[in-house]
Order: C-alpha cells, then structure tokens, then sequence
C-alpha cells in the first residue's frame, strides 16, 4: 500500500434530500446505502476528499495498492502524481499538468520544472481551500458555464463579487488591488500565495 | 449561559427536543428519547446549542452509546451562513463529514480507533484544522476552510445515531468534566 494523491471529479447524486459528493470512480456508503457504486477493484476506497469548493474536482489522497492505482491512473480524468513528490516536474509533466488543470478551471501557467509536485499540489490545496470557504459564503458554482479563468472581476455579479471579497477578507487577506479587470485566473492564483506556501495537513499526508 | 455547554438529556420524551436544541430546518429534526437525543425524521439532521455563541475554535464531545455501524456523532461549525452547513464526526464509519448547503461530503475517512459505546468521541475545530478524538486520544486530523466559525452541534441520520452526554465549548476554556476538587486546588495554590 502506499499514499498516493489524485486530482479528480467529483459526483453528485441526489438522495434523501441531499446532494452527496464523492470522488469519482470511488463509492459511497452512508446511512447504511450505497449512494453510489465504486469501479470493480476500488470498492475499499473511502470517499474522503477535498473539494474545489462547489466545483466537481477533488484532491483525492488515498492508501492504495499497485491494482487500485492502476486503475485510477488509467482514467483520462484523473491526474496522479508520483509517489515521491519531491522531485520536479519534467518539462513533459508540466504539459501534462498545465493542460489537466486548466481544463478544470485550475490557473496553471505558474506551473514549470524549477516547481516540486509538493509545492504545485499545495498550492492547488490552498486554492481549494479558498474556494471551500468561498462556495460556503456564495453557494453557488463559480465556474457554471459561462464564467472562466477569464472572466475578469467586473464581469462577475455583484454576489459573486462581494462574496470574492468576503472571502478574501476572511481570511486577514487584503484584497484592496483587485480592480474591474483583474481575472479570476489572477485573483485565484493571488488568493491561493496568499497562504504563504504553509504546509497543508490532508489527512494521509501533509503536503 | 456560560460555556462549555452540557446536556445529558435526562429529561421527558419530546418531539422536537426543542430547549436549546435547534435543527437546521432543511434537515430532519432532533427529539429526546428515553433520556438521550436522537434524529426525528428519516433523513440527515444537524442540529446546534442554541444558547451560547462559541468561538470560532471549539469543540464537541459526547457519548454515542447506540448504533455504531451508522453516521453523526458530535458537530462544529453549525449553520455558518447557512442554515444546513456544519461538520460533524461520523463515529460509525471512522470519518468527518461536512454539509455545506444541503450538499454532503467527507473530509476525512479512516479516523483511527476502535468503536466503545462509552467513549467520550470529541471533533474539534482550531483554524482550519479539524481533529477528531476518542476519550483523549486523537483518531484523526484535516483541513477544511469552509466554515470558519458557527455554533455547537451535533449531526446524524434519521433515528441511526443516539447521542448522550454532550459538551460543547471553546478550544482553550476550561472543561466541565475535569473540575478539579476545592482541596486539589488549595493544595496546589499552596506550594507555589
């Protein structure tokens, strides 16, 4: 068994009155119902995750063996990182994860090869921890449709807006240079260095 | 009143439990039964202490002497702007989950320890961390930013969770179950 971490979708099932989310491919078990059915060969996963706030992506972090990860990597839809995830990116790699992350409303062009995969997943774990708080002040998906990373602050709605800053501030963040043109692909980023580069505890693993 | 807060529940039946328990109103509600408290309905429930105003870094605890093969247990960060948002312990499935407007997920899977129905399970939330404990072992931790601050709770479904002998306070205040006796005290007041 070893940890290894995934960033992937989420599904959303409706039952008993509620939307319950999990990561894809992973099952989930509640109230003693199966919600939703995990692929063959992942049926001892749990469904623990951290979300992208509202957003249908997770940062997956599990004890997984070689067949239940050679399952999840086999899938277009999820990124895996290397076990040892304190070696750089390869200039192939950042390809890679340029183009996965940006597909999934995830800035990416600070992403090179002078970057560890630890310092590129923590800093996508802030961002989701921003986005967390944000979707709990707003509960809304940002990225529905039609916003993108760039849709510039003054695009957004004033919800959207007000709720942008009430994050922000929530966090001890000054959010004084955000202007009409600034893009979600920066105001994200921006939040996101906003959490100093701290060591982000996941569970499993601190990133 | 003055936290921590404390409920054992020794009380007439009542359906809702009503006092100073309030259910989040888009999830079932809680009712007191044979002297502990319990969901109402057939469905999810947060419900939260509605008489004292914790800070943002607190905790609850409480005994979860039935049902341990089902989900809820003590509960943190209840109704932060929202009605139906929270954290709260799974004690049976090992996890913490969090409703976040009516959409529920988890945080954490695989809290470490083995079920007792008379362990005191505890979920605390300091910053950003959540940690889970049993008695005064810690089984658990993560991070989650949704909910910075709320109030005291509990959460479960349906009538799966029994919960008795609850507390709720601030991370740092003083707990009610370790009071120490008058003589303790002078004794230690004594030798400074």
């Amino acid at each position: 068994m070893t940890v290894r971490i995934y960033i992937m979708p989420i599904v959303e099932t409706p039952a008993n009155g509620l939307i319950y989310r999990g990561p894809k491919y992973i099952g989930i078990y509640a109230h003693g119902m199966q919600i939703t059915t995990a692929e063959t060969g992942l049926e001892e996963l749990g469904p623990g995750m951290m979300d992208y706030g509202f957003q249908k992506v997770c940062m997956y972090i599990a004890d997984v063996t070689p067949a239940q990860h050679s399952i999840l990597s086999s899938k277009a839809d999820v990124l895996s990182a290397p076990v040892n995830i304190d070696n750089n990116l390869t200039s192939g790699a950042v390809n890679t994860v340029k183009d996965f992350l940006e597909l999934i409303n995830i800035p990416a062009g600070w992403v090179t090869t002078f970057k560890t995969y630890r310092q590129v997943l923590r800093l996508i774990g802030w961002l989701f921890q921003f986005m967390q708080r944000l979707h709990a002040i707003y509960p809304h998906k940002l990225f529905d449709g039609q916003a993108t990373l760039n849709t510039t602050y003054g695009q957004l709605t004033s919800e959207w807006q007000a709720a942008l800053l009430q994050c922000g501030q929530s966090f001890g963040f000054d959010t004084s240079g955000l202007t009409s043109n600034t893009t979600l692909r920066t105001i994200l980023k921006f939040m996101a260095d906003k959490f100093n580069d701290q060591p982000l505890n996941c569970g499993l693993i601190t990133l | 009143m003055a936290l921590p807060a404390t409920d054992d529940f020794n009380r007439a039946n009542a359906n809702p439990a009503g006092g100073n328990w309030s259910a989040c109103t888009s999830g079932g509600n809680v009712k007191i039964l044979s002297n502990r408290l319990s969901g109402a309905g057939s469905s999810d429930f947060v419900a939260y202490w509605n008489a004292d105003t914790p800070n943002n870094d607190q905790y609850a605890k409480c005994l979860v002497p039935l049902s341990a093969s089902y989900d809820g247990g003590p509960g943190v960060r209840v109704n932060y702007n929202n009605i139906h948002n929270g954290y709260f312990y799974n004690v049976g499935f090992g996890s913490i989950s969090k409703i976040t407007n009516g959409s529920w997920s988890v945080v954490l899977w695989g809290t470490t320890g083995t079920y007792s129905a008379t362990s005191v399970y505890k979920l605390q939330a300091v910053g950003n961390a959540l940690t889970t404990f049993q008695d005064s072992t810690q089984t658990g931790t993560s991070t989650d930013s949704s909910f910075p601050s709320g109030n005291l709770g509990i959460g479960g479904y349906a009538t799966d969770i029994i919960i008795d002998d609850w507390e709720g306070g601030n991370v740092g205040g003083a707990a009610s179950s370790i009071l120490m006796p008058k003589h303790t005290y002078f004794s230690n007041l004594m030798s400074l």
